[in-house]
C-alpha cells in the first residue's frame, strides 16, 4: 500500500533556482526509502516541500498525496495538523527549544495532536525516551536540551517524531553531525522506533554506507532530478546510471587485504612525548574561580617518520584538534616535549620559530572558515610568500604554479573564496600550505566538510602531492574509511589519550583495543549484503564528561569487554590507568587487549 | 538602499561644511563684530538671523560655533575610536598581562567622574586641548567591544592559519582582524561625533570648554537657556541636529559598505 505519493514535484526558490525538477516517487507502508545525492541535488528542498515547510517566496508545483489526500496548496494551518501527527520530520540539527525540558517538549507534541491529560502525556514522553534508549528516562525527561549530547538530542527528536505514531517519517541527514559510534546508535534507535510504530521512513543522506544498511529502496538524485530508483541491492550491485556507478566508486572503503609493510627506516621528523594540554574551566561572573579542568590532551606520544602518514582518529572532543594546535604553536607545551625536525620546540627563539614555520604547515577542516573572506585567492596564496620575504617579482609566478599544482586554474586567482565551491576552496587552503615548500603538513579533517566526489578528488590530490613532494602528513580524521585509504599508521585517541597505535593494515584487521574495535564496527559498509550480515559490538553510553576525573581506565564506563571480565581481571581496569607504555611501532593501552601484540 | 542613505549623509555633511566655512565669506558681519545699533533684533535683511542681546550677528556667530563644534566633534570621535581600536585589538589579541593592564586602565577611567577630572586638568584655554580630554573619556566601552570581537576573531581558522604561517602579530591584526572591525568602528565614530559635540557644550556651560568670546554650538544652545530670544539657540540647535544626522547617516552607510556579512566585499 502506498502511503506517500509524490508526482511531478517542482520546487523553485525565490532567487530563481530550480531546486527540484519533476520528481515522482512513492513510499509504501513501513518501507524505508533512501534518497542520496551530493550537496545541491535538491534532497532537502524535496523533503521541505513534502512537509510544506519551504521558506517564503518558494514555489511548489505538482502533487504530494499522503493517504490519497493532496497536501500541495493547503494552508499552513491545515498542514500543521498533519505535520507531527501523520508526517514527522527529523532534521540534521536537532531543533529543540533551549528553555523547556525535553520531557515537556515531547509531551507537548503528544498533547497538540491527541487531547490527552498532561500526566498521560508526561508518562508517554518518558516511555518514548526509554524507547530511544535514554537511560533513566523518567529522570532525564526533566533535563534541558543543553544537558544532552548531540546524539542524545537527535534521539529526542526521533522520540518526538514517533510520538504520534506517524505513517511517514522524513529524516534529513539525521546523523551527518554525529560521530560514527553515535551514528550507529541513532540509526539503531530509528530502526527500533520504526518497528515500534510501523512507520515508513524517508532517509535523506549523502552517506552511501548508511543507506546500504538501512534502506529498502534507493532514489539517486542529481541537480533536482531523479537519476534512478530501485531496490537497494540492485542499485549497489548493478546501478543502471553511470552517475550512480561513479558515486559508488568514489566512496572510500575499508577492506582490500594489504600486506603488512615494514616501517621504512627513515629519519623521524616529528616526535611528540607526553604532550599535555589542559584547559581551565572558569565559573562565576564576578569572582572567576576555577571550576575544573578539561583534560583535552593528557599525555600523548607518537612519532612520524619522513614521508609517512600518521592518522589521528577518535570521536568528537577527544582532543585531536587540540593536539595539532599544540604542535603548531611551536612553543613550550604545558608538559611533555614536541620535537620537530630535530628541534625541541621549547628551546626555540622567535627567529628560529619563524624559520621552522616554513617546514610545518596546516590545512584546516572548514575551507570556508580558513580563508579570509575579503581576500582574493591570489592574495591568500601569496601571503606566506610575502611573509617569508620572497621577492615580489617572483610571487606572481609562484602563485600560478601553486594553483596549478592543486588543480586550480589561473582565472581562479582573481576570485574571492565565496565564489568557489567547497572542494576548490580546500584546494586553495592546500596551495597556501604548500607555498613555502613545507616538509610536514598537519591536516585537520581536510575532507570532512566536502561531499562524495569532492572528497575523493581532494584525497587523490593529497596522495599525489605526498608522492611528488615527499611530504609527511599528520592527518586528523574521524572517517575511518578515509583514513584507511590515505594513512600508513593510525593512532586512536580517546579522552585525551592515545589508546592504540599501529600500521593501518594490522589495526584494521585485528584491533587490539576494545575502543578501536567499536569504532571500526560502527562504520557502515557501503554494501547492503555485507552491512546487514555483520555482527557488531556497539558502545554503551556517550563519551563521559571530560571534566570528571576517572580512576582506572577512562574507557571503562563504555567498554564492552570490561563487564565480561572475571572480577579479578576487572579490578585491574578499575584501579590502574592502562598506560600505553614505551613508544613502539604498535602499542595498545588496555589491560586485556583483544589480540596480544607480538613483541617480535 | 542603505548605501543611498550613506550618500545622503555624505552630501549633507559636505553642505554643512560648505555653510560653516564658506558662509562667512558672504555674511556681511564677522562673528566678533558688534552692531551697537541693533540689540536683540529679529531676522532682517541687515542681520539674516537677527542679533543677540549684546548686538552680535547670530548668523555669523552660529557658523563660528559650527566650525568649532565640527572640529571638536570630528577630531574627538576619530581620536576616541582610534584609541579604542588600538587598545581593544592589542588587549584582545595579546591576552595575558597586557590585556589585564589595559582593561584595568579602561575600568578605572569608566568609574572616574569625567567632569571632575576635566576640571582638575582644566585645559588652559586653548580649544584643541578639549579634543584629547573628551576622547580620553569616550573610548573605553568601544575598546571593550573591540577586545571581545578580537578575541573571538583570534580563534578563527583563517587568523590561526596566518599566525601559523609566521605572519607577525601586528600584520595579522591589520590584514585579517581589522577589516572585520571596520563596520563597528564606523558606526561607533559616527555616534561619538554627536556625543562629543554635546559633551563639549556641557563642559563649556561649566566654564571648562570653549571660552567666551569664542563660541561653539554647545555654548550657543546653553546660552539660549532662559534667554528671551529663541533665535540664537534655535539656529545653533538646528545646525547641531543637522550635523549629528549627517554623520549618523554616513556611519550607517559605511557600516553597510564595510559589513563583512555582505558577502565577499
Ligand atoms: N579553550 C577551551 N577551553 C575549554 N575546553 C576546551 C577548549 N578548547 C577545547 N576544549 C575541550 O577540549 C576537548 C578536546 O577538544 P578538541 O577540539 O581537541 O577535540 P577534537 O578531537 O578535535 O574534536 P572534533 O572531532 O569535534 O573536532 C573537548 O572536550 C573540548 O570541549
Ligand atoms: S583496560 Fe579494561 S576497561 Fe579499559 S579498555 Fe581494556 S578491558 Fe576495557
Ligand atoms: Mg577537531
Amino acid at each position: 500500500m502506498t502511503v506517500l505519493r509524490v508526482t511531478d514535484l517542482e520546487v523553485g526558490y525565490a532567487g530563481g533556482a530550480r531546486a527540484v525538477r519533476g520528481v515522482s516517487v512513492t513510499v509504501g507502508a513501513g518501507e524505508v526509502l533512501g534518497i542520496v545525492g551530493e550537496s545541491g541535488a535538491g534532497k532537502t528542498a524535496l523533503a521541505l516541500a513534502v512537509m510544506g515547510l519551504l521558506p517564503g517566496g518558494a514555489t511548489v508545483a505538482g502533487s504530494v498525496r499522503l493517504h490519497d489526500e493532496e497536501l500541495v496548496g493547503r494552508s499552513d494551518a491545515e498542514l500543521s495538523r498533519v505535520r507531527g501527527k501523520d508526517l514527522a520530520m527529523v532534521f540534521q540539527e536537532p531543533a529543540l527549544t533551549p528553555v523547556h525540558t525535553v520531557g515537556d517538549q515531547i509531551a507537548e507534541t503528544v498533547r497538540v495532536h491527541c487531547g490527552v491529560t498532561r500526566a498521560a502525556a508526561r508518562a508517554r514522553a518518558a516511555e518514548l525516551l526509554d524507547l530511544v534508549g535514554i537511560p533513566g528516562a523518567a529522570r532525564r525527561a526533566r533535563a534541558y536540551p543543553h544537558e544532552f549530547s548531540g546524539g542524545m538530542r537527535q534521539r529526542v527528536m526521533i522520540a518526538m517524531a514517533i510520538a504520534n505514531e506517524p505513517s511517514v517519517i522524513l529524516a534529513d541527514e539525521p546523523t551527518a553531525a554525529l560521530d560514527v559510534t553515535v551514528q550507529a546508535r541513532v540509526l539503531d534507535v530509528l530502526r527500533a522506533a520504526k518497528e515500534a510504530v510501523g512507520a515508513a521512513i524517508v532517509l535523506i543522506t549523502h552517506d552511501l554506507g548508511v543507506i546500504a544498511g538501512f534502506a529498502d529502496r534507493v532514489m539517486v538524485m542529481r541537480g533536482g532530478k531523479v537519476v534512478e530508483t530501485g531496490p537497494v541491492e540492485q542499485i549497489y550491485r548493478e546501478p543502471r546510471a553511470a552517475y550512480t556507478a561513479g558515486l559508488l566508486r568514489s566512496i572510500p572503503r575499508i577492506g582490500g587485504a594489504d600486506a603488512p609493510r615494514p616501517r621504512p627506516e627513515r629519519p623521524v621528523v616529528l616526535r611528540v612525548d607526553g604532550l599535555v594540554r589542559h584547559h581551565p574551566v572558569l565559573k562565576g561572573t564576578l569572582v572567576r574561580r576555577r571550576a575544573g579542568t578539561v583534560r583535552a590532551v593528557d599525555g600523548i606520544g607518537f612519532d612520524v617518520r619522513e614521508g609517512e602518514t600518521l592518522a589521528l582518529v577518535g570521536e568528537s572532543g577527544c582532543g585531536k584538534t587540540t593536539a595539532l594546535m599544540e604542535i603548531l604553536r611551536l612553543s613550550r607545551p604545558q608538559e611533555g616535549r614536541v620535537v620537530v625536525l630535530g628541534q625541541d620546540t621549547a628551546s626555540l627563539n622567535a627567529a628560529r620559530r619563524k624559520a621552522l614555520r616554513r617546514d610545518v604547515q596546516v590545512v584546516f577542516q572548514d575551507p570556508a572558515a580558513s580563508l579570509n573572506p575579503r581576500m582574493r585567492v591570489a592574495g591568500i596564496v601569496a601571503e606566506p610568500l610575502t611573509t617569508h620575504g620572497v621577492p615580489a617579482s617572483l610571487i606572481k609566478g609562484r602563485v600560478g604554479e601553486l594553483l596549478e599544482q592543486v588543480g586550480l586554474k589561473t582565472e581562479h586567482a582573481r576570485r574571492y573564496p565565496h565564489e568557489l565551491s567547497g572542494g576548490q576552496r580546500q584546494r586553495v587552503g592546500i596551495a597556501r600550505a604548500l607555498a613555502l615548500e613545507p616538509r610536514i603538513l598537519l591536516l585537520d579533517e581536510p575532507v570532512a566538510a566536502l561531499d562524495g566526489s569532492a572528497q575523493a578528488a581532494v584525497i587523490a590530490l593529497l596522495e599525489g602531492l605526498r608522492e611528488r613532494l615527499g611530504l609527511t602528513y599528520l592527518f586528523v580524521a574521524h572517517d575511518l574509511a578515509v583514513v584507511h585509504r590515505i594513512a600508513d599508521r593510525v593512532a586512536v585517541m580517546h579522552m585525551g589519550r592515545i589508546v592504540e597505535i599501529g600500521p593501518v593494515g594490522d589495526l584494521y584487521r585485528a584491533p587490539a583495543h576494545p575502543y578501536t574495535r567499536a569504532l571500526l564496527d560502527a562504520v557502515p559498509v557501503p554494501d547492503p549484503l555485507l552491512e546487514r550480515g555483520r555482527r557488531r559490538v556497539l558502545l554503551r553510553g556517550d563519551t563521559p564528561d571530560p571534566m570528571t576525573p576517572v580512576r582506572g581506565c577512562r574507557f571503562r564506563s563504555r567498554c564492552p569487554r570490561y563487564p565480561m571480565l572475571p572480577a579479578a581481571d576487572g579490578r585491574l581496569c578499575e584501579e590502574q590507568d592502562p598506560s600505553p607504555g614505551r613508544e613502539t611501532d604498535r602499542l595498545v593501552a588496555c589491560h586485556h587487549p583483544l589480540v596480544t601484540i607480538g613483541a617480535e | 538602499m542603505r548605501t543611498r542613505r550613506g550618500a545622503a549623509g555624505a552630501v549633507l555633511l559636505v553642505l554643512v561644511f560648505l555653510l560653516a566655512f564658506a558662509g562667512p565669506l558672504v555674511s556681511p558681519w564677522g562673528w566678533d563684530e558688534t552692531d551697537f545699533t541693533a540689540f536683540r533684533q529679529e531676522p532682517s535683511a541687515r542681520h539674516w538671523l537677527g542679533t543677540t542681546q549684546s548686538g552680535r550677528d547670530v548668523f555669523a556667530l552660529t557658523l563660528r560655533g559650527a566650525r568649532r563644534s565640527l572640529a571638536i566633534g570630528l577630531l574627538a570621535a576619530v581620536l576616541s575610536t582610534g584609541v579604542a581600536a588600538v587598545i581593544g585589538t592589542a588587549a584582545g589579541f595579546a591576552g595575558g598581562a597586557l590585556d589585564r593592564a589595559l582593561m584595568w586602565g579602561a575600568d578605572l577611567l569608566l568609574v572616574l567622574p569625567p567632569f571632575l577630572v576635566v576640571a582638575l586638568l582644566a585645559p588652559g584655554g586653548a580649544w584643541p586641548m578639549l579634543v584629547p580630554v573628551l576622547a580620553a573619556f569616550m573610548w573605553m566601552l568601544t575598546a571593550k567591544v573591540v577586545r571581545a570581537m578580537t578575541r573571538s576573531l583570534r580563534e578563527r581558522e583563517y587568523v590561526l592559519a596566518a599566525r601559523f604561517l609566521g605572519v607577525s602579530g601586528p600584520r595579522v591584526i591589520v590584514r585579517h582582524v581589522s577589516p572585520r572591525l571596520a563596520s563597528l568602528l564606523a558606526v561607533d565614530a559616527s555616534l561619538t561625533v554627536g556625543v562629543a559635540i554635546i559633551a563639549e557644550g556641557g563642559l563649556s556651560y561649566l566654564g571648562l570648554g570653549v571660552r567666551p568670546p569664542d563660541v561653539s554650538l554647545g555654548t550657543l544652545v546653553a546660552e539660549g537657556h532662559g534667554a528671551a530670544a529663541t533665535w540664537p539657540a534655535g539656529a545653533a540647535a538646528g545646525l547641531l541636529v543637522l550635523i549629528v544626522l549627517a554623520v549618523n547617516l554616513l556611519g550607517d552607510g559605511l557600516r553597510d559598505v564595510l559589513d563583512p556579512l555582505r558577502d565577499g566585499r
